[in-house]
């Protein structure tokens, strides 16, 4: 028998160690270090994946969170901005003439005779210096004078707090005149929200009814 | 002399002995071809399974970001919104009901007692974590002089002090008789009762 000639054998063995290494290195080189780097690619990505995935469920469970938490106010937002008649809006950039009318109707309504209106000017309100969206509201301040009782003093201000909810009333002064025990002199300052500017006030509008998915009013 | 024929081909050949080496070698040739090929053939569908379980967190994470990338754009949104819904809640915050604070007080005023004036004014307060409101109000009273104008006062600034709000006890400033009567005394007394209570502001 050839093959078992001690020199064929050895030979073989030779030969099959020879073919064993090569098909070890191919197999390594080609089948198992790509598998296995593969593998290796594969679960880095997961990891990674998996990361990116907590954090972005994390974040946006808080982003849910807080638009749950915000929405009592953006209603209350909502209404205040798209309400046209709280904040006061210039004819002609005249405020004066916009927050006499308001006053007019509000007297009317309440059967107080409007003595003497006096306006001022918009002025500046402190903000907090921490804001990063530019300031949308100026305080317009006007004085009521008024010669009505007690009762009427009431109810004339509760027509004015339950008609805008955003004029405040202040330096409220009644004095009485001994001619008219029944008639005082009365007088307060009315001080309304007005827009910074029509820029800000159009897209803060427009922004809000995106946010609470509210239609544009369509000009009839 | 012993004739040994051997009549057998190499191929009829067949070893005697209980293993083969060859065979098992060819064996174990086989068998490790075989492991082999089974340890590559599990390492390619273990890979597949991951890749596939990898597409699967791949769209996942596609969908997901998408998501997470739209809501950060509105959250941006809605701080700046809330910024503004602040804004708006100061204004709202500053606001006293006057209607029926003034309704309040003009309930505490005793018999016997003319309120002839009410002034006030107001400023902003900050109590810790709390913001309030003190008003200051001037009433500017008269009493007759006959009777109790004492206990009047007294009773005008125990009505106040039993408002909701109220801070500290009301001061009477300026309290001297006034007018003149038909026989020369004095006929009632004025002051003014300054009175301070503190509203909190709405959360």
């Amino acid at each position: 028998m050839k093959g078992d000639e001690p020199v064929d054998r050895k030979k073989l063995i030779i030969l099959l160690l020879i073919g064993g290494v090569f098909l070890f290195y191919v197999g390594r080189q080609y089948v198992v270090r790509p598998i296995v780097a593969g593998r290796a690619a594969a679960a880095k990505e997961r990891a990674a994946l998996e990361k990116n995935i907590r954090e972005a469920e994390t974040s946006i469970r808080l982003i849910e969170q807080t638009r749950r938490n915000a929405a009592d106010q953006m209603v209350a937002l909502a209404r205040d901005v798209l309400t046209g008649d709280y904040a006061l809006v210039p004819r002609h950039n005249n405020y004066q003439i916009v927050a006499e009318e308001g006053v007019h109707r509000w007297c009317e309504e309440a059967g107080v005779v409007l003595t003497r209106f006096q306006g001022g000017r918009p002025e500046s309100v402190p903000t907090s210096a921490r804001r990063t969206t530019p300031v949308a509201l100026r305080a317009y301040r006007g004085q009521v004078t008024i010669a009505c009782s007690l009762a009427d003093t009431i109810r004339l201000i509760k027509v004015i707090e339950d008609n805008n909810p955003l004029a405040a009333i202040s330096r409220l002064s009644i004095s009485a005149q001994p001619a008219d025990p029944e008639c005082h002199n009365v007088s307060f300052s009315v001080q309304w929200p007005t827009w910074s500017n029509e820029e800000i006030e159009a897209s803060l509008k427009q922004r809000v009814r995106k946010y609470m998915d509210i239609p544009e009013k369509r000009a009839s | 002399m012993n004739l040994h024929i051997d009549l057998m081909l190499d191929s009829e050949r067949r070893n005697a002995a209980l293993f083969n080496p060859k065979s098992i070698i060819r064996m174990g040739a086989a068998v490790a071809i075989t492991g082999v090929a089974l340890l590559i053939a599990t390492a390619w569908v273990r890979a597949g399974q991951s890749k596939q379980a990898l597409e699967v967190l791949r769209s996942r994470w596609r969908t997901l970001d998408t998501r997470h990338q739209q809501l950060k754009k509105q959250s941006a949104d809605t701080l700046a919104l809330l910024e503004y819904a602040d804004e708006f809640a100061r204004w709202r915050e500053t606001r006293y009901a006057w209607s029926r604070g003034l309704a309040q007080l003009a309930r505490t005023v005793p018999e016997h007692l003319v309120v002839q004036s009410f002034t006030t004014n107001s400023r902003v307060l900050k109590e810790g974590n709390d913001w309030c409101r003190e008003f200051t109000v001037d009433f500017g009273c008269r009493t007759s002089i006959e009777g109790d104008p004492d206990g009047v006062v007294k009773a005008f600034q125990l009505a106040l002090m039993a408002l909701p709000g109220a801070h500290g006890e009301p001061a009477v400033l300026g309290y001297h008789p006034e007018g003149r009567g038909s026989d020369g005394h004095p006929t009632h007394m004025v002051f003014t009762m300054h009175y301070t209570f503190r509203s909190e502001m709405p959360k």
